[in-house]
């Protein structure tokens, strides 16, 4: 049985600029029968590269001083976005493991005024609703038929290490598509689909900006309607390379496939409106499919 | 490579380091490497690379030290995790990277991209800048998209993990001031 109840944990990215993922999101844990309470005090997760790679031991405290939040409301914690997923569930699979580190983290969070008792787990939405139990319900509150062929990114925080995120294959996933296929919704398959977007070498951008224009070139080419992400660093990266990619005049082709989030396409499989879901304020904006939906 | 027929002099070579690194935690799986290359042949970023992840775990295990904190390879990770997903002898790399980039920045090379991020958690506890009226102008917004308020951090906190950990050092300009209003 899963739970009904979790501590929602926003992080940045979500809540600051990317609204209209927490609004799709929000929507469909509600109909799917999810209670949120909210994390007063947290902040940054912190970010799985930049926090990480300046000092270790910072990383893991200031992790550990949210998920200590979660353990005063006595809920597992639940995250919208991979990279907060994937610190949230590092940290507290290495400080139940490690009880020097834990130790040492306390002390640390001792002087800031909390304590971690590695009492919790932490999910991302992805883990949850890809769950037999959940696919049902989902199958069962479609009212929309979505004919639309998508390409599922899973993100490397995702689902990466396996030895920390342990719910799905590290380098075959299914969960998303699993998702996907439960709306009615067709999964494309293709060299390219577990292509990362590149945006964590952000200090060399043109890493990251090859690497997401190979990648929508290709899905472009086998005519994909969208791309389904569940990280918003992951969606803005690859919509960001599509605009720049654009704007060069030397680029012979425009590309133009719209990045939607899991929890966009469900709330729109479950009957919400383009509008209410705000799909015209996207970067790369979603005409043709949104032209596809209203016509079924 | 360039600098393929380059000598080394042995007196140059810290021979420690791997026993440095692998004290750290999670740095163990350093001593498993065999060179097989597996993690270079997966990794996504090797086409920018100047120094692939096998060459620069040997380059670790000869003791190199400097030359592997100073060098640009360990900056250009995207952290994918393949390698360490890859490895046949379970060489978490990409977990020792990020512990090479600690040390690298202990040495002074912190990233000022980085450090951006690090001065907006110790302002107002988010990654992302929300100084002045910055924070009432993202409510402004989820009230019009009909989302609760974001709660503030709990900053006080936050400042003190980042000064207890040390990390305050690597700040240009850690103000008290800007922060939620």
């Amino acid at each position: 049985m899963l739970n009904e109840e979790y501590a929602l944990f926003l992080g940045c990215t979500i809540p600051i600029k990317n609204q209209e993922f927490e609004k799709a999101s929000r929507l469909v844990l509600g109909e799917l029968g999810m209670s949120l309470e909210n994390m007063d005090g947290a902040g940054c997760c912190p970010n799985p590269v930049a926090i990480q790679s300046l000092n270790m031991e910072t990383w893991m405290a200031l992790a550990a001083r949210n998920i200590a939040i979660a353990e005063t409301l006595d809920l597992d914690v639940l995250t919208l976005c991979a990279g907060c997923f994937e610190t949230l569930r590092s940290v507290n699979h290495m400080l139940k493991n490690d009880s020097k580190y834990k130790r040492k983290v306390n002390e640390i969070l001792g002087k800031a005024g909390y304590e971690y008792m590695g009492s919790l787990d932490v999910h991302h939405f992805v883990s949850i609703l890809s769950q037999d139990e959940m696919l049902d319900k989902i199958k069962s509150l479609v009212t929309r038929n979505l004919d639309l062929k998508v390409s599922s990114h899973y993100g490397c925080h995702l689902i990466r290490p396996s030895a920390h995120m342990n719910f799905d294959d590290p380098e075959r996933p299914l969960s998303i598509d699993k998702i996907m296929k439960r709306i009615g919704v067709q999964t494309l398959d293709s060299s390219e689909k577990m292509t990362c977007c590149g945006y964590c070498a952000r200090l060399h951008p043109e890493i990251g900006q090859a690497l997401s224009e190979r990648k929508m070139m290709e899905l472009q080419g086998i005519n994909a309607d969208c791309v389904v992400a569940a990280c918003p660093a992951c969606a803005n990266q690859l919509s960001n390379a599509q605009r720049l990619h654009n704007k060069e005049e030397t680029s012979s082709s425009e590309l133009d496939v719209p990045i939607l989030y899991v929890t966009e396409l469900l709330a729109l499989a479950f009957g919400h409106e383009p509008r209410e879901l705000r799909m015209k304020t996207k970067m790369i904006r979603p005409t043709a499919l949104l032209e596809k939906i209203a016509e079924n | 490579m360039e600098n393929s027929q380059e000598l080394i002099n042995v007196n140059d070579l810290q021979l420690d380091f791997r026993h440095e690194l692998s004290a750290m935690i999670n740095g163990k799986s350093l001593l498993n490497c065999i060179q097989c290359g597996v993690c270079s042949s997966g990794c996504t970023v090797s086409e920018w690379m100047d120094l692939q992840p096998h060459l620069v775990v040997s380059s670790l295990l000869l003791g190199m030290k400097e030359r592997i904190l100073s060098s640009r390879a360990i900056w250009m990770c995207s952290i994918c995790h393949r390698c360490t997903e890859r490895c046949p002898k379970s060489v978490d790399y990409s977990f020792l990277l990020t512990l090479l980039r600690n040390l690298a920045i202990e040495e002074g090379h912190a990233p000022p991209e980085y450090t951006a991020d690090l001065e907006n958690v110790f302002s107002a506890g988010f990654a992302l800048p929300l100084h002045g009226s910055m924070f009432k102008s993202v409510n402004r917004r989820r009230e019009r998209n009909g989302l609760p308020e974001l709660a503030p951090a709990d900053v006080e906190s936050i400042r003190s993990i980042i000064q207890v950990t040390g990390l305050d050092r690597c700040m240009n300009k850690g103000d008290e001031q800007s922060n939620v209003e």
